[in-house]
This record gives structure tokens, sequence and C-alpha cells, in this order.
């Protein structure tokens, strides 16, 4: 078992000691530190604007100019980002009904998103809507579990991407949702949905073993859990696989106050997180990694499983 | 045929020996905080607002107009809302004239609203877009009795969806029962017709059942009936009335 609150609190005095001192190399004999930083939004459901101030519950939250100028910040003071979405970037407001989706491509695009995965909105104007947007997105799509041979998005969506950030190796797939019974058929005509803790299984080992990567992170759209039924969800995907790292979820709009945990098949921790919807939140994931040939890891206690 | 283990023995044992020296990445710290981008932040990225602006003003223009009056606030909750009241009795009123028909009753499915509350007062197309944005449209259903208790189980199992005023029933659970509709019981010898978005008429949200009935289609979309039905009654001098009577018991 994971001791989860003493994790999370050995966590903060540990990344205190690292901030305190200024990520000093020496503090690990020759160990080297590389720290990369996730940022990652899910659901953005075309809120281009801040909420507008109606007295609402979500009033002037969110808006993409904001988060733009946030993510500008954080990128000056940061070597290594990775910027990705859990999906449903489309519908919501009328900037989808009028414009289709260019608008929410071209910002995501011009923020420098590197990847996402596609929610069951992105649907809504069906294959052929998404398809025809793509050419404003200069980031990467990706999916596992729905098969798109013979259809527009045959190879523009791929199972999986390789991302180096320093010496660090990111294998990032994705993993959506089943849309029979959610999006109306003739929107996703043509697109075969696979078993998601199969097909996020595979993918996992594959980028391990094939692609050599040191991190995977699982953008799914599955949502994060299910009051009832037995839906699949990220706490079964993060228990039911091995080789995951960390899954940032979609589709349940769900506003996570701290990251969670889980044991995957092997007793390893899983991190999942879900940052709300309509760009309200941006989860920041800062990753530290230690370079050595020791055998083991100097800096690592703090995440040892109990 | 034999030598084929000890290949294997020793080029394990020498992948062994060699991990103690090979470079490794280990995962040493995670550190994780949700970043809220709120009215504090007054920092705006000037290229992104530049780029949004011209998409902006054509919206603006369209979404701005105030079309009627609403006379209390919307909330949308579950099973009883004022949202979910007014969105289904507005789909009944406005189905019964898209079909020249006598519609007895219309249901919204409840994630089918994509906004919590609309504030009372002046009502704006803007609104209406992001109560309903989904491309949906009338479709008229003939049902039965027996499909009336299939779909206000489905209901009932999802926790209560939006329905006009002319149906009532109880919800223990999750199982409707003392289904109502004009304040009379079911009857066998009735075929109801009701205003059923196209979504879920065409199946969604697992309603398979209504798939196969007999329906008027109509490739109206509910936005803009709705849209039309406000400009309506804003003509007519009326606000839009808020019901906040309970359709469904506990």
């Amino acid at each position: 078992m994971i001791n989860r609150r003493s994790f999370v609190k050995q966590m903060g005095q540990g990344s205190l000691l690292l901030a305190a001192n200024g990520l000093p190399q020496g503090m690990f004999d020759k160990g080297e530190i590389t720290k990369v930083t996730i940022l990652h939004t899910n659901d953005m459901h075309s809120r281009i604007e801040p909420f507008p101030m109606n007295g609402g519950r979500f009033q002037g939250l969110g808006g993409v100019a904001k988060r733009a100028a946030l993510l500008k910040q954080i990128r000056e003071n940061t070597d290594h980002v990775l910027l990705l979405d859990s999906g449903d970037i489309f519908q919501g407001t009328p900037y989808f009904n009028f414009y289709g989706g260019e608008l929410e491509f071209k910002l995501m695009s011009e923020m420098a998103y590197d990847v996402a995965t596609l929610g069951n909105h992105d649907f809504d104007a069906g294959v052929e809507g998404f398809h025809k947007q793509l050419q404003h997105a200069n980031f990467e799509f990706v999916n596992a579990n729905y098969r798109f041979d013979n259809t527009l998005l045959a190879d523009k969506v791929k199972p999986y991407t390789v991302i180096q950030k320093g010496n660090i190796r990111f294998g990032i797939f994705g993993i959506g949702i089943e849309l029979e019974g959610l999006v109306p058929s003739n929107l996703y005509a043509g697109i075969q949905y696979e078993n998601p803790i199969e097909k996020a299984q595979l993918t996992a080992k594959r980028l391990l073993e094939d692609e050599g990567c040191h991190y995977i992170i699982c953008l799914s759209h599955l949502g994060y859990k299910y009051r009832e039924g037995n839906q699949v969800c990220d706490i079964d995907l993060a228990k039911q696989t091995s080789n995951i790292n960390l899954i940032l979820g979609g589709h349940t709009h769900t506003f996570m106050r701290e990251i969670d945990i889980h044991e995957n098949k092997e007793g390893k921790p899983v991190y999942i997180n879900q940052a709300g919807w309509a760009g309200i939140l941006l989860g920041k994931i800062d990753l530290y990694f230690e370079n050595n040939r020791l055998g083991h890891c100097k800096s690592c206690k703090n995440l040892r499983v109990n | 045929m034999e030598i084929r283990p000890i290949i294997l023995a020793i080029s394990t044992s020498v992948i062994f020996l060699l991990s103690g020296c090979k470079y490794v990445q280990h995962h040493a710290n995670i550190e994780a905080r949700q970043l809220r981008i709120d009215t504090q932040m007054l920092v705006q990225d000037q290229e992104i607002e530049a780029m949004i602006q011209p998409y902006k003003e054509t919206l603006e223009d369209k979404m701005n107009e105030v079309i009627g009056i609403l006379d209390d606030d919307l909330q949308k909750h579950k099973p009883n809302s004022t949202l979910g009241n007014w969105f289904a009795d507005v789909l009944a009123k406005q189905g019964a004239v898209i079909f020249d028909e006598d519609v007895d009753f219309a249901i919204q499915n409840y994630g089918g609203l994509r906004i919590p509350e609309i504030k009372k007062g002046e009502l704006t197309v803007g609104q209406i877009y992001e109560l309903m944005p989904f491309d949906n449209t009338f479709i008229l259903v003939d049902l039965r009795t027996q499909d009336v208790l299939a779909l206000a189980a489905k209901m009932a199992q999802k926790g209560g969806w939006p329905i006009s005023e002319a149906i009532s029933y109880t919800l223990q659970d999750t199982v409707a029962s003392d289904i109502m509709i004009h304040g009379e019981p079911l009857s066998n010898d009735k075929v109801y017709k009701v205003i059923i978005p196209d979504y879920i008429a065409n199946g969604g949200d697992n309603c398979h059942f209504l798939v196969d009935l007999p329906r008027k289609e109509s490739s109206i979309l509910l936005r803009d009936g709705i849209i039309d039905y406000v400009r309506q009654e804003t003509k007519a001098g009326r606000t839009l009335h808020v019901d906040n009577t309970k359709r469904i018991n506990r």
C-alpha cells in the first residue's frame, strides 16, 4: 500500500529542500538532475474567453489569453516544458458553433501545445469536421484505442508519440472513451473502439521496451471515476496496467485538489491528475529525474512505496 | 539443441553485470499543483488577444442581442430544477408548433444542458447557445405505455432528467413509479406524443428502445426553436416565467 498522506508530506519537504538549494547537482554526488514541467488542460470546451461576469458560479474564471500569459511566464523560468491536453477541446460556446473549432486549434498552436488526445465532443462536427480543422493544429493528436483505418484520420491521429526533453524520453499516448451511446453514430462512422486497458498495456510496453522511454504519460478521456455502474475509468486504467507513470485525465470535469496516486499491477505508483474543465485550471506537474550509474537513486527516497 | 539455454544464461548474466554501471534515469520526485486562471490574473497575452479579436467581434454582434427577460434565476440540478423545467416546457410548447400536433410532454437529457445557471433578467442569444451548444433537433416520438415506462426507468436510473409540466413521477433511489401524464395514470389505450431531442431519440445515452418507434422528424435545432419561442414571448409583451414546481417526487 502506498501511504498517501506521508507521501504528500514528504513530497512537499523534498521539493522545499530542492527549491532551497536551487537544484544543486553536488548534493546528489554524480547524479544529474533533470527537471521537466508538465502543464496540462482538459475539457476546454471552446471556452476562449473567461466565463462572463453574470453572477454565475464560474464567473471571471478561465480565458485563453490569461492562460497563454501564464504559460509564457512559466516557460521563461523553465528549461523543459511539455504542454498537453486530454480532449474535449470542442463544443460549449458559440465559437465552436460558428467557427467549427478553427480558433481553438489556432490558439493551442500559438500556445505551443505538444500533444492532445480526442474527447467524445471532438467528434461533434463529425470525423470530417475534426479533420477539416486539423490544418490549424501544429501539435499532435494521439489515441491508441480507436481504430481509424479507412477514415480521414487514418494517418492523422497516431497511437503515441515520443518527445525528448533534456535527456528524458517521454512516451505519450492517448486513450479514448467508448463513443457508442455517447456520440451520434454518424458522427464517428468508421472508427472502431478497442479495449482501453488492453491497448494501454500494449502501448505502454511498447513505449518502454521498443522506444526506450523513461517516462510514460497517458492522455485519457475515460473519466476519473464513476459513482455508479462499471464504466472503465482512470483509476481502473492505473490499477490494471503496467509501465504508465502518469495519467492526465478528462471527461468527468473533475477539479482535483491534489494529484491522486494508485498502485499499478506491479505495485508501482501511477499518478492521476485532472484539471477541472473550461481552462479554469492549469495542471502543473514538476518531474525530477536523477541520472546516475549507482544502481540506486540518491534523491528518490521520497517516492518509496511503503 | 542443448546449446541454446547456455547462451541465454550467459547473455542474461552479461546484462545483469552491465546493469550495475549503466546510467539509469530514476524518477526522483514529483510535485503537482493546480494553477487557477481567475480574476486575480490581470495579464493577458497580447498576441492571443489579437488572434481572438476578429472572431469575437463577429460573434458579439450576434450573441449579445437581448431576446427576452427571465423573471427569476434558472438553476440546473437533479432531479428537479428551474432550468430543467423551463427548458423542457419550451421544448413541449415549441414542439407542438413545429409539428402542429398536441404534444403530451417533452424530455431533455440532463447532460445536454451545458451551463449550471442563467441569472434572471435579460436573456441573450449567446446564453441560449451556451445552454444548448449541440446541434440537436426536435423529434416527435409516439410512445406506448411500455415505452413511457422504459423512458421513465432510464431517466430515473440517471438520477432524473428535465421533464415538462404534463408529466410527473416518484423517484426512489433510481426507480421511477406513479407516473402521471396530465394528472392521470398511464393508459394502455393511449399513444403519447413526446418531444425528444434527436440525440436521445436516436439511441443516445443508451436509449436504444426509442430508435424504432414511430416518429416525426424535423431539422429544426432545439436552440433555434428556443430562440424563436423567446422572441415570440417578448413580442407578445410577456416575460419568461420560471416554474419551480417539483415534477419528480422523492
